[in-house]
This record gives C-alpha cells, sequence and structure tokens, in this order.
C-alpha cells in the first residue's frame, strides 16, 4: 500500500517533466528474442513493438531502426534510475542489420546495462532519434518497480 | 529370440561413448573401469530432467536413447548419461523409471521390452476400451515385446506376448502406463544425492522425512507445506486407481514437494516444499510463455503443489476452450512465482508462499513478447477478462487495476493494485480456498495439450 503510494506520486511527478512530445514508434521500436515450442521443439522467436516502460513485467533487450530512420541515424538513450545519483547517456551511432529481420537495424546499446535498476527503484528514460544532429524524435518511458 | 540388454561401460566421470540415432547404436571403446555398467533406454515421452531435489537440470525429447549409470536413493529414479543434446555432460539428471523403456538387441534390431505391472491387464484386439475389444487378462509380469503405439486419451502400445497364458492370443493391445520397464534396479550401483547434486542446499530432498518439523517459527513456508498435505489423497491413490496416465511424473514431483517439510529460514532444503513448474527456454506448461526468467532457469517457477495444480488446470483449460493457437495474442505469458530458496522474492512479500503467479494482460493480434499496459494500443481487454473468469472459476485471488473490468465485472472481486499493477495480473491459488483445495483431484492432464507435465 505504501509503496503504491509512492510510486503514485513518482508517476505524478514524472508526467510533469515536458519531453518532446513526438512519438518515436515510427522510427524506432523495441524487441525481445525468446523461445517457444512448436511442434515438441524449441525454436527462436523474436516480437517487435512499441516502446514500453521498463519494469519486471514490461521488459525489452534492445532497440532497433525501422525502415523510416535514416541510414546514418543516431541514437541517444538518457537514463536516470533507482538509487543511481547520476543520469546515465549513452549515444550509439552504430546500427547493424537486425539478423531476424532486415526490415530492421540493431541499435548496438547494452539497455540492462543502463535500464536494470528495476525492481529495486524507480526512475526514467528517454530515447532520442538524430540524423545529422537534428533531433527526429524523443519519447520518455517510465523505470519502474512494479511490485508483488 | 535371444536378447541380451545391451551394456556400456562407462568412465568414471564423463562417458565417452557415442550413439547415433536409433535404430543403430556406436558404442565407441571407453575405457573399462571396474564393475559400472550403464544399460540403454528409451524415454517414452519428451521429459525434463531434474537432479535428485526436483529441479530442472535439461530437457530431453520423446525417443532419446540414455544411459541408465545409478538408481536413485528413493528407487524409483535412476540417474541418466546422454552424449550429445541439451543434457549433454549433465552427470546430476534423473528420470522416473516408468518413462524408460529398455531397448534389448537382437540379431538385427532393437526391441523395446516390458513387463506387466498389475494381474489382470486387459489385453484388446484394438488401442480402445470398447465392448468386444476385450482379448484376456495377462498376469502380472508377463514379459511383452513392444511393437506398436498409438496416443489416444491414453497412451496405448502394441504388445507381443512372449508366452501367453491359456486362451490369450500372442499379440494385441494395453495401456502402456500399466507396463513396467524389465530391469532390476537392484542390479544398479546407487546414485549418492551428496555428491551428484549440485543444489544450492546439500540436503536431498529424498532424506527429508515426512512429518519432519522446521524448527523455526511459523513461516510462509511451513503454511505453505502443511496445504500441501491437502493433496495427499490425490497423489497417494493406489496404482490403477483413477490417476490419469500421463500424469505421474507431475504428480510425483507433488509427492515428493509435500513430503519436503519447511526449513529454518537459514536453510532453505527441500525447496520449501514448493515444485517447480517445468519451462524449457522461455517455453512453460501446456503452451505457456514464461517471461523475463530469473537466472539460472526455472529459479522463479517454484509452487506451492496446490497452486501447481490450479495453474496446470487453468492452463489447460485456457487452451482447450479459448486458445488453442500459440502464436495469437491469447497465449498466456507470465512471469513471476516463487522462488525455492528465497522467501522474500526481489522483496515481494507477496511471491513467498509459491501461491501466487504475475500474468500479463492479453493483446490483440498474434503473440508478442512484450509487456503492456491498461490502455496500451494493442490491449485485449475482452481476452483478459474471459482469463480472470476462468481463473476465478478454477479459484484465484486476483489484483489488477484495470477500473473498466473492476467495475463491469465486481463478480470477480478483483483488488485494485495501483499503478503497480495495471501491467499485470497478480493471481493467487491459496489453500484456503475449497476450489483451490479440489484443483489436484479434479485435474485431469491432456497430454496432447500438456505434454510437459507427463
Ligand atoms: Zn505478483
Amino acid at each position: 500500500m505504501f509503496r503504491t503510494a509512492i510510486i503514485s506520486l513518482s508517476l505524478i511527478f514524472l508526467a510533469q517533466v515536458s519531453v518532446a512530445a513526438t512519438s518515436c514508434n515510427s522510427f524506432i521500436q523495441a524487441f525481445n528474442e525468446y523461445t517457444q515450442k512448436v511442434e515438441g521443439k524449441i525454436v527462436k522467436k523474436h516480437s517487435i513493438f512499441e516502446m514500453t516502460d521498463w519494469s519486471r513485467n514490461s521488459r525489452f533487450q534492445g532497440f532497433v531502426l525501422t525502415e523510416k530512420a535514416p541510414a546514418n541515424a543516431e541514437v541517444i538513450l538518457e537514463s536516470k534510475a533507482g538509487g543511481k545519483t547520476k543520469a546515465m547517456k549513452t549515444v550509439a551511432k552504430k546500427t547493424k542489420p537486425f539478423a531476424q529481420d532486415n526490415k530492421y537495424r540493431v541499435v548496438e546499446m547494452d539497455l540492462e546495462k543502463q535500464l536494470a535498476s528495476a525492481p529495486t527503484g524507480s526512475g526514467s528514460f528517454i530515447v532520442r532519434v538524430l540524423a545529422d544532429g537534428k533531433e527526429l524524435c524523443a519519447e520518455k518511458r517510465l523505470i519502474y518497480d512494479d511490485g508483488d | 529370440m535371444k536378447k541380451s540388454i545391451l551394456t556400456i561401460l562407462v568412465m568414471a566421470v564423463l562417458p565417452s561413448f557415442v550413439f547415433a540415432a536409433e535404430p543403430e547404436i556406436v558404442v565407441t571403446a571407453p575405457r573399462p573401469q571396474k564393475n559400472d555398467k550403464a544399460v540403454m533406454m528409451k524415454l517414452t515421452s519428451n521429459y525434463i530432467v531434474r537432479n535428485l531435489n526436483g529441479e530442472q537440470v535439461c530437457n530431453l525429447a520423446k525417443g532419446s536413447m540414455v544411459a541408465v549409470t545409478a538408481v536413485a536413493p528413493d528407487a524409483e529414479r535412476v540417474q541418466i548419461m546422454v552424449p550429445n543434446g541439451p543434457c549433454a555432460g549433465v552427470v546430476n539428471g534423473f528420470v522416473y523409471i516408468n518413462y524408460l523403456r529398455p531397448v534389448t538387441q537382437s540379431v538385427d534390431k532393437f526391441t523395446e521390452t516390458a513387463l506387466v505391472e498389475l494381474n489382470g491387464l486387459s489385453l484388446r484386439k484394438e488401442p480402445s476400451v470398447e465392448d468386444g475389444t476385450f482379448s484376456c487378462s495377462l498376469p502380472k509380469n508377463a514379459k511383452v515385446n513392444i511393437v506398436n503405439e498409438v496416443q489416444k486419451r491414453n497412451r496405448w502400445v502394441e504388445i507381443e506376448i512372449e508366452n501367453p497364458p491359456a486362451g490369450c492370443p500372442t499379440k494385441g493391445w494395453v495401456v502402456a502406463s500399466y507396463l513396467k520397464p524389465d530391469l532390476d534396479l537392484k542390479t544398479l550401483p546407487k546414485a549418492s544425492g551428496k555428491v551428484l547434486t549440485e543444489a544450492r542446499t546439500p540436503v536431498d530432498c529424498t532424506e527429508c522425512v515426512q512429518g519432519e518439523t522446521s524448527g523455526g517459527k511459523v513461516s510462509a513456508a511451513s503454511k505453505t507445506a502443511k496445504n500441501a498435505q491437502e493433496i495427499e489423497r490425490f497423489v497417494n491413490a493406489p496404482q490403477g486407481a483413477q490417476i490419469p496416465s500421463p500424469f505421474t511424473a507431475f504428480a510425483k514431483e507433488l509427492q515428493r514437494s509435500r513430503k519436503c517439510p519447511p526449513a529454518k529460514q537459514s536453510e532453505y532444503k527441500c525447496n520449501r516444499g514448493l515444485m517447480q513448474m517445468p519451462t524449457d527456454g522461455n517455453a512453460g506448461f501446456c503452451g505457456t510463455h514464461h517471461y523475463t526468467p530469473d537466472r539460472p532457469p526455472g529459479v522463479d517457477t517454484y509452487a506451492a503443489p496446490h497452486t501447481a495444480c490450479s495453474l496446470a488446470a487453468v492452463a489447460q483449460e485456457w487452451k482447450k476452450t479459448v486458445c488453442p493457437n500459440d502464436n495469437a495474442g491469447c497465449r498466456i505469458a507470465w512471469g513471476d512465482i516463487s522462488h525455492s530458496n528465497r522467501p522474500l522474492f526481489n522483496g515481494h512479500k507477496e511471491h513467498t508462499s509459491g501461491e501466487c503467479i504475475d500474468i500479463r494482460p492479453f493483446n490483440k493480434g498474434s503473440f508478442r513478447d512484450a509487456g503492456r499496459k491498461v490502455g496500451s494500443g494493442d490491449y485485449d481487454r475482452e481476452t483478459t477478462v474471459a482469463f480472470l473468469k476462468l481463473a476465478k472459476k478454477f479459484g484465484g485471488d486476483i489484483r489488477y487495476s484495470d477500473r473498466k473490468i473492476s467495475n463491469e465485472h465486481r463478480d470477480l472481486g478483483i483488488a485494485w493494485g495501483g499503478s503497480a499493477h495495471n501491467n499485470h495480473m497478480h493471481i493467487c491459488f491459496e489453500a484456503s480456498n475449497s476450489t483451490v483445495k479440489n484443483a489436484c483431484n479434479n485435474l485431469n492432464v491432456d497430454p496432447a495439450v500438456c505434454s510437459e507435465l507427463q
């Protein structure tokens, strides 16, 4: 109950921090790789989806750029999470073809390292997609402890 | 037809033998070592190999050939070794003996043999119990060769009888679960649990005696173990009683879990009376998906025995009646249950007793391993409601934060969980609930849907 209240407060607080409202959906997506049993055999699969908040029940392995993102696109990930005092910033200038689906290019970035403070704390992260120094979009999401 | 059980020699630590796909078996000459012998056997179903503590070690496919090297202290499981695949190099893997059939070598082929387990087993002309199919009754320990098999509601095998009793033909069909392996376990060396287990705890569950007390304070764990006694009637039912035949390994794990008492909080032996729900990568029981698994795999999938039955029942019913397609967004995706050795699961008190599970809201369209919350564009509220109704039917106690569902379906008695519960349903199957109490008694596992529970 008490923890829930704290999270609710932080949600209100974070909602007030303004970030360019442009959704990044058309340029960047999240992905997960997983395994599934098909006719008794384990096969590798992946899913590509709209970026989500980051918590135990909603997290993802990485980002892919869509065909709409220019070839020279850069991705910047800024995060402030958990008990960390300093915000972290990572710039990925490189992308490589996404082996599982050639419509996408995978962003070389270690998300776990930067966002893995959940579920012990809460915070937020901002993803920015840039091309030729110009920001195409920015999107803000939460990092939080989704509790019991 | 002269047969001899193919025995191979096994090196002291790791086997160096290799064998190719059946029926051809190639045995490279290992260094002879004392009298260590291994018996070649074949798995009768897909199987999750576990160590002596009941923890998953690796998975083997139906039909895999394994070398049986020792017998477990409980005389029900045998230690196995395989040369390749996911179980290669595993030295602490055990399989319930009823899931193995010895293969015997004749001149030009390998034949699977078995013994009749109980007196009066019906031999039938066809794999069916309908009138007119009955041929005769077979005596206990009659020796048979298995020549064919078919999976119906039960698994049926066509057999040849070596010395048929008077009035019996030499061929016919029987239900496979009434056969036992033609193998004398007394001839195998005894596996030493202490040496072979690599579990976090040194105590092998088989050493735990029923009624042993924790010596500690009353804890969530002791509550779990007490509740687990509820299923005693079911798991202790005698052979031949109404236990669905494919249910044996799951039931045996439940039974073992029940026998394992709660431990002091300082020494979490015996998995705190919880049993590990089967997973293989992200693939869970009955077609479900396990997301964000902890490491090592399976460490976060421990459930109280009665909850294990409820989860299996819900997942099976969902797949059978609502969502047969594993590639659809209605596929069940679940996260945390409980840890075997950590009562406080990442600080979450409610994932302590093995009675609660986190499940993602469902999405429209095809299955995606992706987080979502109430209000996400792909959120499928209708399917989520259908699932909550099913969970409720099986005694589930729900916490979930979708105001619309809570308001429109007050009969579901959903507890509000704040913003922390708008991206997952927290559902508990508690032993105090009479519906949950019946879960194990009423569970009838369909091997076509829940092959992992065989
Ligand atoms: Zn939960």
